[in-house]
């Protein structure tokens, strides 16, 4: 799957199917400092992302 | 994952209470949520000119969006003041944003500049102290909207305060030990000396205004403010962010610890006195005010 990070850079990760709270941890994410958009919808993180799906992370804190 | 009311794709999964939302009602209940918390706060009163703190980012954003849609229901009227700092690189862009949001949802907008009232922008009164920067713009730009309000001849300033920047206000004091600043209470105004601050977003934490302006279409990701991150402030979002993560509804409960201390603290008990600054008149925690600290005049 393809995760765009709230800087922009694009990391391919190769996974069957986890949950997006699961993939955003790994990560290093906070979710509650996070908005996720699977294949261009906004999801909870609780939903599961599989091979092949696009994720857009947005940060929501900007500090000021 | 659906939506708890009609089976449409969930967008969000809220807790206290538990419940998946879909698109058209989530929106729908930040709207009923913000309408009670104006309602229950009695934050509007009939004749009304309500005065919206417009930076053009996310949060006052939502709030305009937000009293635009929910202020028609009262006879009060609207008006947008944004505070022009000066931060090059920066504000530009958001103060952009502010104006074409206005002109689209038809409210009046009044901008009003650090060089004009505190003669010189915000990069320039900062060289030297840089890492001051959020506390220096913190008390010139409250002073600034303030005085924006007045301009417009506001009975209340509406300001995009959220769930986060509150819980973290009520964490900060706790960390001071400031108690009075813990039970001021800004929203009662002093009659002739401030117009009284209304925080219509404070129910609402900074994702879910997140999420409610990316289903708006309203999102747009802004620069960072370069100051940003300076603070005590910033440490204490990590820190409440964590919490919040590991156990749901913390910022609630110290909004709630908050609102229960005010409610049992002695109506005697001085929250810090109040008088009028020797230099610019305006209140006070003593003889010069913070502004005309920040800005040396008391050397003059």
């Amino acid at each position: 799957m393809h995760i765009i990070l709230p800087d922009k850079s694009v990391r391919t990760v190769s996974c069957t199917s986890a949950p997006i709270e699961e993939i955003l941890l790994s990560l290093g994410i906070n979710p509650t400092t996070v908005i996720v958009v699977k294949n261009g919808r906004v999801v909870p993180e609780d939903v599961t992302a599989d091979d092949g799906d696009e994720i857009r992370i947005l940060r929501v804190s900007h500090g000021g | 994952m659906q939506c708890a009311r009609c089976g449409e794709p969930a967008v969000v999964h809220l807790t206290g209470p538990d419940r998946r939302l879909c698109a058209a009602h989530f929106i729908e209940d930040v709207e009923t949520r913000v309408a009670t918390a104006l309602e229950c706060g009695r934050m509007i009163t009939p004749g009304d000119r309500i005065a919206v703190g417009l930076s053009g980012g996310k949060d006052s954003t939502a709030l305009l969006l937000l009293l635009h849609r929910l202020v028609p229901r009262t006879d009060a009227t609207l008006v947008a003041v944004t505070v022009d700092e000066g931060i090059a690189g920066y504000r530009e862009e958001t103060l952009r944003a502010a104006e074409v949001l206005t002109a689209e949802l038809g409210v009046e907008h009044r901008i009003v500049t650090f060089p004009d009232l505190f003669g010189g922008d915000l990069d320039r009164l900062l060289v030297g102290r840089e890492a001051q920067g959020c506390t220096v713009c913190g008390v010139l730009r409250r002073r600034a909207l303030v005085e924006a309000a007045r301009r417009t001849g506001a009975t209340k300033l509406a300001t995009g305060h959220n769930l986060d920047d509150e819980a973290q206000s009520v964490l900060m004091n706790v960390l001071r030990g400031d108690l009075p600043h813990l039970l001021h209470d800004t929203a009662t105004g002093l009659p002739g000396q401030f117009v009284p601050r209304i925080k219509p977003l404070a129910v609402l934490s900074e994702k879910e205004i997140t999420i409610y302006l990316l289903l708006r279409a309203y999102y747009r990701d802004l620069p960072e403010c370069p100051y940003a991150g300076t603070a005590l402030r910033s440490e204490v979002r990590t820190m409440l962010a964590t919490m919040e993560h590991r156990h749901p509804g913390t910022m609630g409960r110290l909004m709630q610890f908050r609102e229960e201390i005010r409610g049992s603290a002695s109506p005697t008990e001085p929250a810090g006195e109040l008088r009028l600054c020797r230099i610019c008149g305006e209140l006070a925690s003593g003889e010069v005010c913070q502004v005309c600290r920040l800005l040396g005049r008391e050397e003059r």
